[in-house]
């Protein structure tokens, strides 16, 4: 005999039999009885348990005594009956559910114990933590494209900085950028001569002509000179 | 309950003189009435039977109808809570706290019955209904385990934490009253947090 079993002997012995030592039979009383006589644990226990354990058989001496389906009413007392905080949602009642509920799967009751006791909400169902990440990377991607509009705007100053040039233009951003239309370039080669431009260097003179090696110096020309003039 | 779903509806009655008894027991020390009790055992009878085609010819039929009634008995619970629950807190005044529990006076003949009642009853639900379940219900630790859908050694646990805290809270009171009462006396105050 472990001290599993004295613990199941203790505790109201065999199914089917009321709690008590005139319940166990003789041989199973004394293997108890060497056992707690070898055991100070199982011993403790014991005694630790006796009071719960004679009250019980004390209450179920009460009701054999009684005459037949007599039980007096009693009113559990405010506050002290815990299962008005503790109990589940009546949509979660499963007693019309298909199937008996030794048969269901215990994984999701399990977590819900533990979310009572703590008072901690239940986890968010997957569809909605989707559906958030999502919206998360939407606006991430907003913000990123406001970001990027500076550089387009860079782009866009290259582009007309390039005039005449039609063809082999390169953004900032890496990318090629489609040529102005003609009329365009033809306006600004109309521009006033008197005006530092680079249009005037790219289109007077072919052979001088210098194509910007890094996009820094192309930038930092751009905003000394005609850009200033031809944004306004 | 295998005959009952191959149509000896009437068969249906040995199981409910068989089981009838400890579930009503069961249900009155949740409730406190008896009159109620008998309701909701009828109820769970009638859920079963409702639902027997659903059952499995491999499941214990014990557990389940143990495990509808505990459902009920819920359910009874957060109807009442529901009706009574209309103020809200933040209305409430200290005038309005739960009074501190005591035992109820004792009719004769029933007094550690009243007093088992009222302990288990400041028991954590789930360590009240394992006790009922071990001792008025007369279930295994594995029948238990298996209506209140948890593992053999929770089971075992709720049972003996109950026991002990049954045990701690009678000394508690035994210190607190004279030694002759017996678990006797009127308005005895009962510990309302168990340690």
């Amino acid at each position: 005999m472990n001290c599993d079993r004295v613990f199941e002997l203790l505790a109201g012995g065999d199914p089917g039999s009321p709690p008590g030592e005139g319940s166990l039979a003789a041989s199973e009383q004394r293997a108890l009885a060497v056992h707690l006589m070898r055991c100070p644990q199982c011993r403790q226990l014991e005694q630790e348990l006796a009071p719960a354990l004679e009250l019980f058989k004390a209450a179920l001496d009460e009701e054999r005594c009684a005459p037949h389906d007599t039980l007096p009413n009693w009113q559990p007392m405010a506050g002290s009956q815990s299962s008005i905080e503790h109990a589940e949602p009546a949509s979660n009642l499963p007693w019309f559910e298909t199937a008996p509920q030794v048969e269901r799967p215990t994984r999701s009751n399990a977590r819900r114990p533990f979310a009572r006791d703590f008072n901690i909400s239940p986890p968010l169902p997957w569809w909605r933590v989707a559906a958030a990440l999502l919206l998360g990377f939407v606006l991430a991607g907003i913000a990123q494209n406001q970001q990027q509009a500076p550089r387009n705007s860079a782009d866009n100053l290259l582009v007309r900085a390039n005039i005449g040039t039609p063809g082999d233009v390169v953004s900032l951003a890496g990318g090629p950028i489609a040529p102005l239309p003609e009329c365009v370039s033809q306006a600004a080669l109309g521009l006033s001569a008197s005006r530092v431009c680079c249009t005037m260097c790219h289109h007077a003179d072919g052979a001088t002509a210098t194509r910007p090696a890094t996009k820094a110096p192309v930038t930092s020309t751009l905003l000394a000179s005609c850009i200033v003039c031809h944004t306004r | 309950m295998r005959a009952v779903q191959q149509g000896h509806t009437e068969r249906f009655a040995l199981l409910v003189e068989r089981y009838e008894r400890p579930l009503r027991r069961v249900a009155w020390s949740r409730l406190g009435s008896l009159e109620l009790a008998e309701d909701l055992v009828q109820e769970a009878f009638l859920a079963a039977f409702k639902s027997r085609h659903t059952f499995k010819p491999d499941a214990n039929f014990r557990t389940w109808i143990w495990t509808i009634l505990l459902n009920l008995c819920r359910r009874h619970f957060v109807r009442q809570g529901n009706r009574e629950a209309q103020v809200p807190w933040s209305q409430l005044g200290p005038e309005d706290a739960a009074p501190e529990p005591q035992v109820p006076s004792a009719l004769p003949g029933w007094e550690n019955t009243e007093l088992l009642e009222t302990l288990l009853a400041s028991l954590p639900e789930t360590q009240g209904d394992a006790l009922r379940l071990r001792f008025f219900g007369q279930l295994s630790f594995q029948e238990i385990a298996e209506t209140m859908s948890c593992s053999l050694g929770t089971a075992k646990n709720r049972v003996k934490a109950g026991l002990t805290q049954l045990a701690a809270a009678l000394r508690q009171s035994s210190e607190g009253r004279p030694a002759s009462a017996n678990h006797r006396g009127q308005g005895r105050t009962v510990p309302r947090n168990l340690p």
